[in-house]
């Protein structure tokens, strides 16, 4: 109701202001349009517009030569150059599943344990959940590298105690995606947690006191009441957490560089490393290409499914 | 609380108190290990320190020179800052304020800016700013960041404007005050939290990141924190006593700020969420 007052006041006043209006707006969106088009919009086009050029990092964006699809022949190909790729796009993939599977349903639970205000001490725990959104990926690296110390390492003396062998973590290539995985979970659930809690306090309590009215237990409640009026947010949770987890970096620069044997070796590291180290501008480009259609392709395949899910609700 | 009722919640209980540890150790082993020497490091990670030995503090800040890289993060991080809220909001004060037919779309295009894969053009990045002689610049850094925080900072900044009463700009208006004094003296003291909140995320994302230095800047006088400790890192024998202490005089700044404003800061970040 509010919005359609002011939009009334607004075309009333439009007629005065139209064109002083409209130069204003103009000249107060050039600055943020401006940069988001230089170094976001432009580097992105251009990515597209080299995956189909032989270019070399080392020379200017002038010297590319148009070689067709030949960049993504080569990236597929079964020489040493596509199975490196095959394998930076499995790892990144198996990457994004692991850290977008565990870091939502455990981003929902603590939302709704710290939501439901079971034990006192409510804002200690949120202080405590979200603090390592401040630590920086860098430090959160480097301090798992140590507490992932094979054998007589923190991590393995602690599950020792409970009775868990050691475990490989970083050393063997079967486990190292997954300890760099943990890690990553360690740092962003905190603030899928907060995202979570900020939708559950928009679901009224009413649905609930209805529900228990009707007989609903509370897994009934959590599948028909919760899931589905969590939607919104679970549905920009995905989004942007595959976004984060496709832009893995730090932790494989800073403590594996890839390995073991290939293991750990994501695509913006690949990507790194053809595109600067060996200078092939062309192929790296068309890496990162493939990447982002992929990205395209499985959020648009998320936005398809929580669409069909309203519609069936509705 | 009756018996029943504490054994009820139990379960849930233990599980808010597991995760409180998990994610406690690393933050208490990253405290410790400030503490202690390389070796110590090694032999007891978990252990306190067995004196409270300042020394590799003195080292990061006389031998590693850290201060002129603190220095370095507080350029970028202000400039950034500054920027990204003076850019943000002259984008999202016509957007929000003045019914512009197109103003729902232009702000849905830069909405979409928050979900674009910058990382992935790293290369052509590189190679534009090497062509823009932007390389080995704190503005060139500078400029990178607000282009990535720009849509973030707009959306906070257009859903704050959106609900101000019209008249706030209309009578100075009438006095004939311009557009961007209207926004910068009336609108923009309004929105105070919309400026704290783009203010905390953007230093949060700009104090800590080491991506984009790494890319741009190579000479070790304009290093920021994050890209001088990683150099710290496997030069000869990496004395990792100092490694953690730098680790920790960057985190200590951003953990104050947080500790003070943690309630504001959890409430942006569920904003940050907040998609309609």
């Amino acid at each position: 109701m509010g919005a359609a007052t002011t939009t009334a006041t607004s075309s009333r006043t439009k007629n005065r202001m139209t064109n002083t209006q409209h130069r204003s707006a103009v000249f107060m969106l050039a600055p943020a349009t401006g940069l988001l088009a230089v170094f976001i919009i432009i580097p992105m086009l251009l990515t597209i517009w080299l995956s189909f050029q032989n270019w070399s990092t080392q020379t200017g964006f002038e010297t590319a030569t148009f070689v067709g699809v030949q960049n993504f022949i080569d990236i597929f190909a079964s020489n040493s150059v596509g199975r490196d790729f095959k394998a930076a796009l499995v790892n990144t993939a198996l990457y994004t599943v692991g850290s977008v599977a565990i870091i939502l349903p455990l981003s929902v639970l603590l939302g709704l344990l710290v939501h439901q205000k079971i034990a006192p001490g409510g804002v200690f725990l949120r202080t405590v959940l979200f603090s390592t959104y401040m630590v920086p990926m860098i430090a959160v690296a480097l301090v798992f590298s140590k507490l992932y110390s094979p054998t007589e390492g923190p991590l393995n003396q602690i599950l020792g105690w409970v009775g868990i062998p050691p475990q490989t973590w970083l050393s063997a290539p079967q486990t190292a995606l997954f300890a760099i995985v943990i890690l990553n979970v360690w740092q962003q659930v905190g603030y899928f947690t907060v995202l979570a809690v900020a939708g559950l306090t928009q679901i009224p309590d009413s649905l609930y006191e209805a529900a228990k009215i009707d007989g609903a237990n509370p897994i009934q409640r959590f599948f028909s009441i919760t899931l589905p009026l969590l939607g919104n947010t679970l549905l920009f949770s995905s989004v942007i957490a595959i976004i984060n987890a496709v832009q893995v970096f730090e932790p494989v620069a800073l403590i594996t560089q890839g390995g073991p044997v290939n293991a750990t070796n994501v695509l913006t590291y690949h990507i790194r490393r053809v595109g600067i180290e060996r200078a092939q501008g062309g192929l790296g480009s068309a890496m990162a290409v493939t990447l982002m259609l992929a990205l395209v392709v499985a959020i648009a395949l998320l936005f398809a499914f929580a669409r069909s899910r309203e519609t069936k609700s509705a | 609380m009756t018996p029943a009722g504490f054994l009820s919640r139990l379960p849930r209980w233990l599980v808010l108190l597991g995760w409180t540890v998990v994610v406690l150790l690393p933050l208490y082993a990253l405290v410790v290990s400030c503490f202690k020497t390389t070796q110590q490091i090694y032999a007891d990670p978990l252990g306190l320190p067995q004196n409270l030995s300042f020394d590799n503090f003195i080292n990061a800040w006389q031998r590693a020179d850290l201060g002129r890289n603190l220095i370095n993060s507080l350029i970028v991080t202000g400039g950034a800052v500054i920027v990204t809220i003076v850019v943000a909001a002259m984008a999202a004060y016509p957007l929000s304020r003045y019914g512009l037919k197109w103003g729902v779309w232009m702000l849905a295009l830069f909405l979409a800016g928050i979900m674009l894969p910058i990382r992935l053009a790293s290369v052509e990045l590189f190679t534009l700013m090497r062509d823009l002689e932007l390389l080995d610049s704190h503005l060139g850094l500078i400029s990178v960041y607000v282009a990535i925080r720009i849509p973030f900072a707009i959306f906070i900044f257009a859903n704050f404007m959106r609900v101000l009463p019209r008249e706030l700009e209309e009578a100075a208006r009438l006095d004939g005050a311009g557009e961007l004094r209207i926004l910068f003296s009336i609108i923009l003291p309004v929105v105070a939290p919309a400026v704290s909140i783009v203010a905390i995320f953007t230093t949060i994302a700009v104090w800590n990141d080491f991506f984009f230095p790494l890319i741009f800047i190579f000479d070790n006088n304009l290093k920021t924190v994050p890209l001088a400790i990683t150099g710290f890192v496997g030069q000869f024998r990496t004395d990792w006593g100092m490694v953690f202490a730098s680790l920790g005089i960057s985190l200590a700044p951003v953990l104050a700020m947080y500790l003070l404003l943690a309630r504001q800061i959890r409430e942006g970040a569920a904003a940050s969420g907040a998609v309609k």
